[in-house]
């Protein structure tokens, strides 16, 4: 690329060139929406155990339908909330770069306390935690897009 | 006469030199890049792509190039794709606020 000198005051035009200075990505694709899907479903599964009603009829049948319905929503809730860690895991130590704790000084404690959340959201059925994991994973929602300079909304699928 | 300057885009030299800062470029026979410089090599996997990395160590021709980032996923170099051969430095970069014009 041939430019002309920016003050305008001196006729030596130089030529420019656009040299990389990236980091390594194995893809380069990352996306806060992975884990807030997951973040979701778990949310998902956990008002489901705290809404689902103990059987009226006690029967084989009936608690055998119960158990199994309840161990879903169970299982689900796990395995979300760890696949949900893994996505934050990913995006805090392969997307994010020191740089951006100059302007998101409160990144490391924001993926701290979503990760945190993750593990606690598979321990307990707890509608709180399950809502703080949420509010965390929209937090880094926001970091993310303002230091990709767009402007995304906050959407869930729920 | 033009002179050639080099302008970064990305991270992988930061703190030292962020992106977009621009360097002017010093090449031809009598530049010998040394360990230490800042340097334009041609990307050893893509050819149309030209990089900008510290050289950290010249061995039997080889030359290891480093980003400054202290982020180990911040860098494309070295570390990724190997020693590049002196041949693929095409010279070396000076700020331009460290020299006077």
């Amino acid at each position: 690329m041939l430019v002309l000198n920016p003050n305008g005051m001196e006729d030596t035009p130089y030529t420019l060139i656009e040299a990389s200075a990236h980091c390594d990505g194995p893809c380069g694709v990352y996306d806060p929406a992975s884990a807030r899907v997951a973040g979701e479903a778990v949310q998902s599964m956990t008002k489901k155990m705290l809404a689902l009603e103990y059987p009226q009829v006690f029967s084989s049948q009936s608690m055998a339908t119960y158990m199994n319905t309840m161990s879903r929503y169970a299982a689900i809730k796990e395995e979300e909330a760890q696949k949900c860690k893994k996505e934050l895991l990913v995006l805090w130590t392969d997307f994010f770069k020191p740089i951006h704790l100059d302007a998101h000084p409160e990144l490391h404690d924001t993926f701290w306390n979503a990760a945190k959340l993750c593990s606690a959201c598979k321990v307990e059925v707890s509608a709180q935690h399950a809502q703080e994991l949420m509010d965390a994973i929209e937090a880094i929602h926001n970091m993310f897009w303002s230091i990709k300079g767009r402007e995304v909304p906050w959407i869930r699928a729920s | 006469m033009t002179t050639v300057r080099v302008r970064i885009s990305g991270d992988s030299m930061w703190p030292t030199y962020p992106d977009g800062t621009e360097f002017d470029l010093l090449s031809g026979d009598s530049i010998q890049p040394a360990v230490g410089d800042v340097v334009l090599a041609s990307h050893p996997f893509h050819s149309n792509l030209q990089i900008v990395k510290r050289i950290q160590s010249i061995d039997d021709g080889l030359v290891f190039l480093v980003g400054d980032n202290p982020d180990p996923t911040a860098s494309e170099d070295s570390h990724n794709f190997g020693s590049v051969s002196l041949d693929a430095i095409q010279g070396v970069c000076v700020p331009r606020e460290e020299h006077d014009d």
